[in-house]
This record gives structure tokens, sequence and C-alpha cells, in this order.
């Protein structure tokens, strides 16, 4: 009898100190990424309505249901922003080749007095015809980037190119149920972004 | 040999062995992994890139870039301070003595504006690099498709 007693004490112990050292290690926002920062509280984004490459209004219900890594950028940067549209083309062959659903592209363009919705799709679809696009008029564009943590700055420039857009260089990655989630920070690498994309994924929100 | 000839030759020996005053403003720069990104369809604008290898003892600067496929080429460059890319203008780009000059993906670029025609990968364009009035460099680019 003492000893079913003294089981079934242990038992109660181990049970209460699991779940003690469970709640220690799977407290949210210890999870760490190496490629950015991940926010410790998912923060969830106002509404929205963005101009859609397709020329139609894309709104906050576009982006629930899946993973969406936003890209901020123009089409007027041949240097940086190729590069980085390459990279995220071969983060989604990886992604893919490791039987995950790779994150929707979005590339968000801060520069609507060049990009049209036209210009945009032509420009990601070079990339990969999954990629998405969008842009949006003021002050649309400045409180969506507001809410995203993203900065830009129009550069008057006396080059042939009229003028330059500073922009924040981080991608942002929004979780399906519309929220931002993590920045990934430059300069980007593909194999490390894979694995913490992986992990967030994969794990329960 | 007449005396006009003597001179002259003398003056191109001159001018030969006295690298400040090189026949061409790029003397002793060497051009290697000279490439252009391929552009999505209606680009305005492409990236050039390239690695100038200064062989001599005098530092060189490209100061201006022409091609007859573009409207106009830029030096630029790419910074990512505080997290923000911004692009600019360079007024030239210095190549020491003994040194190079890295333009790369992300770094110092050259900026092509309005190509002449559609480039795509495998096409070559030639790009003249000036580093002062006389002749130019003129140095063979391929395009590529490559990140
Ligand atoms: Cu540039």
């Amino acid at each position: 009898m003492s000893s079913r007693f003294l089981t079934a004490a242990i038992a109660v112990v181990a049970a209460l100190a699991g779940l003690a050292l469970a709640s220690v290690w799977l407290k949210p926002g210890t999870v760490e990424i190496q490629s950015g920062t991940l926010l410790q509280q998912r923060r969830a984004l106002p509404e929205f309505a963005l101009q859609g490459d397709n020329g139609q209004p894309l709104t906050k219900a576009a982006l629930q249901g899946h993973w969406t890594l936003v890209f901020p950028g123009y089409t007027s940067c041949p240097d940086v922003c190729p590069t980085t549209l390459a990279l995220l083309k071969a983060l989604d062959a990886k992604l893919r080749a490791e039987g995950a659903t790779p994150p929707q592209m979005l590339f968000l363009s801060v520069d609507p007095g060049r990009d049209t919705p036209q210009r945009l799709a032509q420009y990601v679809h070079y990339f990969n015809p999954a990629f998405t696009a969008a842009t949006a008029q003021e002050p649309q564009l400045a409180d969506f980037t507001r809410a995203l943590g993203i900065a830009y700055t129009r550069v008057p420039s006396s080059s042939a190119g009229g003028y330059t857009m500073d922009h924040t260089a981080a991608l942002v990655l929004i979780d399906p149920q519309a929220r931002l989630t993590a920045f990934f920070t430059p300069p980007h690498k593909i194999e490390v972004m894979a694995s913490d994309l992986q992990r967030l994924m994969g794990a329960a929100s | 040999m007449n005396a006009r000839t003597m001179a002259i030759t003398a003056l191109l020996a001159a001018a030969l062995m006295n690298p400040a005053q090189p026949a061409w403003a790029c003397a002793g720069v060497e051009a290697s992994d000279a490439w252009l990104r391929e552009a999505p369809p209606g680009a305005t604008m492409m990236a050039g890139y390239v690695t100038l290898t200064n062989r001599g003892d005098h530092p060189r600067a490209v100061r201006a870039v022409r091609s007859p496929d573009f409207s106009s080429v830029e030096i630029h460059r790419t910074t990512i301070e505080n997290g923000e890319a911004h692009m600019e203008a360079l007024e030239r780009l210095p190549i020491p003595a003994h040194g190079e000059a890295k333009l790369q993906p992300g770094g110092a670029h050259l900026m092509l504006f309005e190509p002449a025609k559609p480039l795509k990968a495998g096409d070559s364009v030639t790009l003249n690099l000036y580093c002062g009035r006389q002749k130019p460099m003129a140095v063979p680019f391929t395009v590529r498709a490559a990140p």
C-alpha cells in the first residue's frame, strides 16, 4: 500500500517537475533565430489597402492562411534589389526541395511614383512567376510600412535616374494570422534563413 | 632616320617610359570578371560589375564610363547603414597602385541607363572606361542571369 502511494507520489512530483521545465523551455519568445530578430510577441497588423501587381486591391485578407515574406524595394534599383530577389528565388527552391511550403514572397515597392502594377508584375515574375508585388499611394504606403517597421526615404539625385529610394534592407516575416513575426537582416544567408524558416513555420504559433 | 622622325621617336619613347604621362590614361590597369546582370523585361536600368587591377606604380581612377549601348553610365555605390540600403553616385572610382577596385553586387557598381536594345544572358557589350581625357579602356562585359 505504502509502496503504491510512494510510486504515485513520485509520478505526481515527476509530472509537476516536467510541467515546470516544459513551461520554461516552451515559453513563447524564447525561440531564437540566427538570421535576424524574432519578435517576442507577435504583433497583429492593422487593416490596409495596397495595390497588387494585378491592379486589384490587396488587403489584409490576402496575408491570411499562409506565411508571407515581405521585401521592401523598388524596380529602379538594379544592384541590391535583384540580388535579394534572386536570393529569395533560391530560398524558395531550397524550401520546396526540403518538402516545405515556402512563404509567399511579396515585393513591396516604396516607389509608387515609378512602379506601376504592370511594371511590378513584369519585374517579380521574371524571378519567379509565383512571386507577388504591391505598392500603394500615400498615405496608405506610409501607414502600412510603419506597421511593418519599414522605413524609406526619397533621395533627390543628379543621377540620370532622377532620384533614389533609401529603404530598410530587412525582410519581414508575417505569420498566417497576418501578424508581424520576424525580421531577417542582411547579409542574408540562404542556409541560415531556410533553417530558421523551417523551424518557425513548423512550430505551432 | 631623319631629324623629325628621330624627334618623334624620342617623344614616343619618353611617353612610354614615363608612367606619369601614359600613352592612355588607364595604363597599368587590367579588367577581369566583367559582367552585367540580366535585367527583368522592361527594365530601364542595369548594373555592371568588374574587377580592375592596377599593376602599375601610379594610382589611377575611372572618372567616366560611356557606351553606345546605353544612354548613360554612372559609377554608383550601394551601402547598408543602420539597416537601410542606400545608393549614391561616385565622382570617380580610385584604383590604388598595385591594388584593385572590385565592383560587385551590393557594393560599388556601374549603373547603366536605357539599354539601346534588350540584353539577354550571353550577350556582350563594350563599355569604355575613361581614367582621363585620353583614349579610354574598352572592356567587354558579358550579360549573365546570375544572382
Ligand atoms: Cu546604382
